[in-house]
């Protein structure tokens, strides 16, 4: 029973959902080709999990190692963390000596109303916002070869071209060069921790500017913000606190805190909860249990244990 | 049948969490709305204790320490440490360090 039994007990329950939510659906006017993919999703969610083998696997246990996105998002912003310390004084080098990037033929200007400067350490963002600009005009403007094209990094909606102090490019430009302007780097987007840099996109400062107002940063030891959270360095258990058995941190260890994890939880219904002493006894009904990675199912569960 | 409560327990089930996931998946893509997803689990709260309760026929039993326990709104919180599960019909046996016991009373919720 128990674990193998599971693979059936949850088709019947995926059917049984997708079977009643058809009305769901069409009353919310959702075509049913949604609700198959959600059964698609769902299933596929579960067999990720490998909490026991399921009648719709193609394989027992085929390796299947999609990471769920918690997982990437915790680890890219780990990876962001650490780099960015020994990423900073790079960049800000890097800034100074060639403002001006040449790839592909473009000569790309480095964000130049970045206040904080926090835009212009990241070449990501700066591609990412050349490349709209350059999507926005292109479609509907041809542009003679030659002339003077400035790719500014700085967001404008309206696809204005940019007028400030601008770059010469080659006569050679192709438009097919564009997209890679600077060469791999694993830093994502920082949302700035003020609005400035968002807001004061049409004000134009010179790089030389720019530099000076990154370099004081830096002297000022500004740090990178902290993007992921609170600090979470483990709390120091503090004997004199005022803890009761409720407080117990090892309760936040099942599966409250560890999302990564699949937790050991036990779901169930209970029919009778009986204490003498410190003897405990129960009857559980239809539950799942998950412990050790698997999952099991059961109708009834007699439980005994001592306080 | 519908205007029956069912408890939200076993959404944090791994067969609910996958629901879940799935449902914030199409929602976040604009292919369902909020509403809808809400019905969809409600749906699930319904199917799952049906199905738990006719087409399961397992029982077990567990033996363990109580480390804590917990009851409020009637609902049992127990967490147990070195927890022996037994399957009926079947030897195996499975060892757990910890197992957190999250049990609300089989009287339906609104039942007296």
């Amino acid at each position: 029973m128990s674990n193998a039994a599971v693979g059936d007990v949850y088709q019947k329950i995926i059917n049984d959902v997708l079977d009643s939510s058809g009305i769901d659906f069409e009353e919310a006017g959702v075509a049913s080709v949604v609700l198959h993919e959600l059964g698609a999703q769902w299933r596929k969610k579960l067999t990720d999990l490998r909490v026991a083998t399921f009648p719709w696997d193609p394989a027992p246990q085929q390796p299947q190692p999609i990471p769920d996105n918690k997982k990437v998002n915790n680890s890219m912003q780990a990876k962001v963390k650490s780099e960015i310390p020994q990423q900073l004084p790079q960049q800000q080098q890097h800034m100074q000596h060639h403002p001006h990037q040449l790839v592909g033929g473009v000569h790309l200007k480095q964000e130049p109303n970045d206040q904080d400067g926090l835009g212009a350490i990241n070449p990501n963002l700066a591609a990412m916002r050349a490349a709209q600009n350059i999507q926005m005009k292109y479609p509907t403007q041809e542009v003679p070869s030659g002339l003077q094209q400035v790719v500014a990094a700085g967001a404008r909606p309206n696809g204005a071209r940019p007028t400030g102090p601008g770059l010469m490019l080659p006569g050679s430009m192709g438009q097919s060069q564009i997209p890679q302007h600077d060469g791999a780097s694993d830093i994502r987007p920082i949302p700035a921790d003020e609005p400035a840099w968002r807001s004061n996109s049409g004000g134009v400062i010179s790089r030389e500017e720019a530099d000076r107002i990154i370099e004081r940063q830096m002297a000022e030891g500004r740090g990178m913000p902290q993007m992921d959270g609170p600090d979470d360095d483990d709390d120091e258990e503090d004997e004199d606190a005022i803890n009761s058995d409720l407080d117990d941190p090892d309760e936040d260890d099942q599966g409250e805190a560890e999302d990564d994890e699949i937790p050991q939880i036990m779901l169930c219904t209970y029919e009778k909860v009986q204490r003498t002493k410190n003897k405990w006894k129960c009857v559980l009904k239809d539950g799942v249990l998950t412990v050790n990675g698997r999952e099991y199912v059961f109708r009834k569960a007699n439980g005994e244990y001592e306080w | 049948m519908n205007n029956q409560n069912y408890y939200e327990l076993y959404r944090q089930s791994s067969i609910g969490a996958a629901l879940t996931d799935a449902l914030d998946t199409l929602i976040s893509d604009h292919r369902i709305s909020p509403q809808l997803a809400m019905k969809i689990l409600n749906n699930f709260d319904r199917v799952i204790a049906e199905v738990l309760s006719k087409n399961v026929d397992a029982t077990l039993t567990f033996k363990g320490n109580l480390d804590t326990y917990r009851f409020c709104d009637e609902v049992w919180t127990f967490l147990l440490k070195n927890v022996k599960f037994k399957f009926q019909r079947q030897q195996e046996e499975v060892l757990a360090e910890k197992v957190k016991i999250v049990s609300c009373s089989s009287k339906k919720p609104g039942e007296v």
